[in-house]
């Protein structure tokens, strides 16, 4: 990977990392710190790493960056930074709609909110995601489709609520 | 295996997922369309989904790779930077090794300074000039023995060709005497046979005829006293040697090596101390 492709690389994927890391820990400046730190490893290792799949090794050491992170920390609930953060964001059509449902995303455990992100957010398939994640492809497809069943049942029981 | 109403929830989620082939899609819809009360449950899990936020990641600077960056010196400019230390000759030698060595090379300066010695003192006897002891039969009187009288002392040619830079060993007015020795055995009773070794004499010096007339002296005395002694019949006369006796207590026993000069004396004094030094260490080990 030459200089050229990396700073390409950096265009393309650091908002979709920052994004993924930030919806997952919920603070800015350690998401800023683990994606550096994923650009980083990507710069060492530029010898090795084929420009085709340097979206795909980011996210697997920002995800395991956070993972570390995580565990550190002992905490994945949204912070404060977090709450300023997702003000900043610009959601599509219902904002009421979208802040319930990402109350409902925190209440998921970090491997089915990592999987609801990757998915939603960066499009992986269920290969790709359990590349990422280190998961079988069958483990990546039960884990997600409890989440959706998850999320789908807070939805309709906030929505009922509501009427 | 075809979407029915058991495992259409399977295919909602995997449709919402996008991991379904293009005619496992058309199924799913054509079910939706065929069974609307499913239509809710479908909408319900997209509903689900999450729509993708704008977020940007304004730090990007900081990630860039400039080419400043990654400037290097030339390998020329690094070869004027490197740096060889002097290589250091290190011995592997112990302090026992360096003792034993030293100690030999004292013991081999003490022996030279002692054959410098040895030469110095010896080296008028050792020259070319031949040494003839004269052989004095002594005899008792009454005896039909006849006594030979040294007439005249041994007059030696000293022809010493030794040259020491420093040292002038020919030295024209020195004499050595040597003593003779009687052998015990001879009694009153036993003529004696003395091989007597003579005053030598050299005959350069000038005043060599007071030591002529000194041994003179000697010699004559000597006889008196051999036949003033009573001597017993003896029936054969016993021959006994004399031994040279080298005068080493000189007071010069300066040794030289090469063009230095060491004073012998304080040299050996030095090399004692050295080696009682040695010997103390020993003992303290």
């Amino acid at each position: 990977m030459r200089d050229i492709e990396f700073n390409n690389c950096v265009d393309e994927h650091a908002d979709g990392v920052y994004r993924f890391i930030l919806k997952n820990i919920g603070h800015v400046e350690d998401a800023q710190d683990i994606v550096q730190t994923a650009f980083e490893k990507l710069w060492v290792n530029r010898n090795k790493v084929e420009s085709l799949k340097a979206k795909s090794y980011l996210f697997t050491v920002a995800y395991h960056q956070m993972i570390d992170h995580i565990r550190k920390e002992k905490k994945a609930t949204i912070t404060d930074s977090y709450e300023e953060a997702s003000a900043k964001a610009t959601y599509q059509k219902d904002p009421e709609l979208k802040q319930i449902l990402l109350a409902a995303i925190n209440e998921l455990n970090p491997t089915q909110k990592s999987l609801v992100l990757l998915k939603d957010y960066e499009g992986y398939s269920y290969q790709e995601i359990g590349e990422i994640m280190n998961l079988s492809e069958s483990q990546v497809k039960v884990y997600l489709h409890r989440a959706r069943i998850f999320l789908k049942e807070k939805l309709v029981h906030l929505e009922k609520v509501a009427n | 295996m075809s979407i029915n109403k058991t495992n259409y929830e399977n295919y909602f989620l995997l449709y919402i997922d996008q991991e379904l082939s293009a005619s496992d899609q058309a199924a799913v819809e054509n079910f939706v369309q065929e069974n609307p009360e499913y239509a809710n449950e479908l909408a319900s899990l997209q509903k689900a989904k999450i729509v993708p936020d704008t977020i940007i990641y304004t730090n990007k600077a900081f990630l860039y790779r400039l080419p400043e960056m990654e400037a290097s010196l030339s390998q020329d400019f690094k070869n004027k930077l490197y740096k060889q230390s002097s290589t250091i000759l290190q011995t592997n030698f112990n302090y026992t090794i360096k003792a034993a060595l030293l100690s030999v090379a004292a013991l081999f300066i003490i022996f030279l300074g002692y054959q410098f010695n040895q030469v110095g003192s010896t080296a008028s006897l050792t020259s070319p000039t031949s040494i003839m002891a004269k052989t004095i039969e002594i005899t008792a009187p009454g005896t039909n023995h006849s006594i030979e009288k040294l007439d005249q002392p041994i007059i030696v040619q000293a022809k010493n060709e030794f040259k020491h830079p420093k040292k002038n060993f020919n030295q024209t007015n020195e004499t050595v005497y040597q003593s003779v020795n009687i052998n015990p055995i001879a009694t009153n009773e036993n003529p004696v046979l003395i091989k007597n070794d003579l005053p030598i004499v050299l005959e350069n010096a000038p005043q060599n005829q007071n030591n002529i007339s000194s041994i003179n002296e000697t010699t004559s005395a000597q006889n008196e006293i051999a036949t003033r002694e009573p001597l017993a019949e003896a029936p054969s006369p016993i021959e006994s040697k004399g031994y040279k006796v080298v005068d080493t207590d000189e007071a010069d026993r300066t040794i030289y090596i090469a063009n230095f000069e060491i004073d012998g004396a304080s040299f050996r004094g030095l090399s004692r101390k050295f080696n009682a030094l040695f010997k103390r260490n020993k003992l303290e080990k």
